[in-house]
This record gives structure tokens, sequence and C-alpha cells, in this order.
């Protein structure tokens, strides 16, 4: 690698909370887990180049897609820099941080701003079914058997908080 | 570290509490629906160097694979799943290692399966062994172990449960991975610390391995 990268810090929000219960959307979540990272990392937010973001499906999930807006959100030192969303189903996420990581590689930029996320209560279990099946569909002819699937994870063991 | 009330009994069978979803596969073989988001702040060596901090407080990405095979899964060649054998070969020969020189990993347990085709991936298992690494107890956290390890190699996998016990915000668990690869590198993991974790390996994949990704991580 022509130029080494590094993980200053970072932050996470609880896997068990419900956001529409609260009240909250994706962009809630974006915004807390990017100042967590960047609290973490204890830099000043005005030194952050650059912002990825790594999401599935927002677009249907939460009928938003444009997850880079949310980055000047985070603090008003980020408005202005330029903010890109990465998408490959599960791995999502991990191309975020590859896309980070190779633009410092790249010499690019020094300092650059990593966010995952999903929100993805905030449906029916038939039409969340519905948004997770559409992978499926493509994978799979037994369509009836993977829409079940998701309808079970759903319904069953999605913890319902007091 | 989740508390969690299901025992090992309970989730090696059907039961009320614990249905079948698809055969052989339960409830507790599967990811949770859910909301969450993970980040991480990325810098270059020379940033570090500018403003004068310590690398041992941070973790180095030693080398990454990234592939992409067809999306259905009768186009792949299950179990090998050679291309994203590919991603992993290409992380660790750019890191210079192999899967013996790792403390820990993060892997993508979407499914239960799910997580023992990755051992075989990853060459954390040989082909085909992927169920014998999990009963020797080689992927525990040594800390919850009920019994003395006696294998040769041990690797604690998902220290924090993983997609199936944390959660699985789709976009966010390949960030989520890579945090924790942050803290358990520099030993923030609390209850769920590998002890002197040096280098430390995140598996990610979406689309049933259509696109791979697997990172190494290292301590200097």
């Amino acid at each position: 690698m022509s130029e080494s990268v590094y993980i200053l810090g970072g932050g996470r929000t609880d896997f068990k909370r419900n956001l529409k219960k609260e009240g909250k959307t994706i962009r809630h979540i974006i915004i807390e887990a990017g100042k967590k990272a960047i609290d973490d990392a204890q830099i000043d937010a005005a030194e952050i180049q650059a912002g990825a973001v790594g999401n599935f499906n927002a677009g249907q999930f939460t009928k938003q897609l444009q997850l880079g807006a949310f980055i000047p959100e985070i603090d008003p030192k980020l408005r202005g820099i330029p903010t890109m969303h990465t998408e490959a189903a599960c791995a999502s996420g991990a191309l975020s941080v590859l896309l980070g990581a190779e633009w410092i590689i790249g010499g690019f930029y020094d300092v650059v701003l990593v966010v995952g996320a999903e929100q993805q209560k905030t449906m029916s279990s038939l039409d969340g079914s519905d948004v997770l099946g559409e992978l499926r569909r493509f994978i799979s002819r037994n369509t009836v058997r993977a829409k079940q699937i998701w309808r079970w994870l759903r319904g069953k063991i999605t913890p319902t908080p007091s | 570290m989740r508390d969690a009330d299901l025992t090992l009994d309970c989730a090696s069978q059907v039961s009320d509490k614990n249905p079948s979803v698809a055969p052989p596969l339960k409830v507790s073989d599967c990811s949770q629906i859910t909301d969450g988001a993970a980040s991480v702040v990325l810098v270059s060596g020379k940033y570090l160097d500018k403003i004068g901090r310590d690398k041992n407080k941070t973790a180095r990405l030693l080398g990454y694979g990234h592939t992409t095979d067809y999306l259905p899964l009768d186009k792949k060649d299950a179990p090998t799943f050679s291309i994203a054998r590919k991603a992993a070969e290409k992380a660790f020969r750019m890191a210079n290692l192999t899967p013996r020189d790792l403390q820990g990993a993060e892997v993508h347990d979407c499914f239960s399966i799910t997580e023992i085709i990755a051992y075989e991936i990853l060459g954390l298992a040989e082909s085909g062994k992927g169920v014998e690494l999990v009963k020797s107890g080689a992927t525990a956290l040594p800390q919850v172990r009920t019994e003395k390890f006696k294998g040769p190699f041990q690797i604690p996998v998902n220290a924090g449960g993983g997609l199936i016990a944390d959660g699985h915000p789709v976009g966010a668990t390949g960030v989520r991975q890579v945090f924790e690869a942050y803290q358990q590198l520099t030993e923030q993991a609390g209850a769920r610390q590998i002890e002197s974790a040096k280098k430390f390996l995140t598996f990610n994949m979406g689309g049933s391995l259509t696109t791979s990704v697997a990172m190494v991580w290292g301590r200097d």
C-alpha cells in the first residue's frame, strides 16, 4: 500500500433499539454514530475531508437514499465535504470502509469519516419481507419459501421493546 | 455482549420457543431485523505522524481483498465459493500473513451455516471441516469456555455475538465488524476482549457471497 490506513476511532448504536418507536429515523443514527466516531478519534470535525456512508436499502425502508446528505448534520464543520454512498447488499458496510481506505491509499484524503447504517423496523412484516425478499427473488427460484423466511424473522424474533 | 436467555439445548432443537424457519434452520440460526449504525474515522499514516498520535492506540489495515461473483446461487460453485476465497487469499497475501497468524475474527454469520462456510472460505478450517472447528471449541472466547481447550490453534470468532446475537442492521454490519477489530486491537473490548489480539480478520459479504470483502487489521 502506497499510504498506510489507520483507524483512529469509532462508535456504534445499540442494535436492540427500535427507531420508529423512539420517533427517530436513519438520519438520527447516522448523526449519532458519526458524532461518536469523531469524539472517540479526539479530533476536530474540521479535520475530516470526506465521508462515506454504507447502506443497503434505505430507499425502500425509509424512502430516503441520499444518505451523504446527513453527514453535514453530524457537525456544521462537515458541510461542504465530498460524500458518497456504497451499496452491495449485506456487504454495503465493508464497501464504505474500503471506499474510505482506498481514498487514503490513493492519496486523495488523509482523514475520512465512514458510517454504516440501516433502519429496517419501519414497515409491516409483509412489506419488510418484500424488501429483503427482492434479493432472494434474483437468487432463488423458490421465492415462496424465501419470502416466508423473512416473514418469520420479522414476525417472530424482532424484540418488542417495552 | 448481550445477556441472552437462549441455552445451547434450546438452540439445538425445534420447539415452540425456537420454531423451524427453513429446515434445518431454526429461528436461533438466523440474524434479526435490526435498526443500527456504526462508524469509524480512517486516517493516513502521514496524518498520524502530523498529529503525533501513538500508533499503539490505533489499528492498521494490513491487507484486503474484494471480489464479486454472479448473483444467482446456482451459478456459484457452492460450497467451495472460489470467488469469495479469492477475496480472503488476496487479503492474506497483501498482509503477508496466514490464518494461523490471527488472534481473532469477525465473520459474517447472517445464518449459522454461513459462519461455518466462512471458516472454510477464509482458511480457518479445511474444506468440509468447518463443523469440526466449531466443535473443537477453537472459535470460542477463552474466558467463557467451560472446558480447557486442547487443540493446536484457536481463534475466537464473533466475540460479541456476531450478526445472530448482536444484530444485523444490513448497511452497518461491515462497519460494525471493523469497529470491533479496532476495539479488540486497542484493548477496548471489555468483557469480550481477546487477550493480546495483534492481528484480526473481518469478513463481510453480501448477496449470499456475491460481494465478498476480507480485511486484515493489526496493531503496530
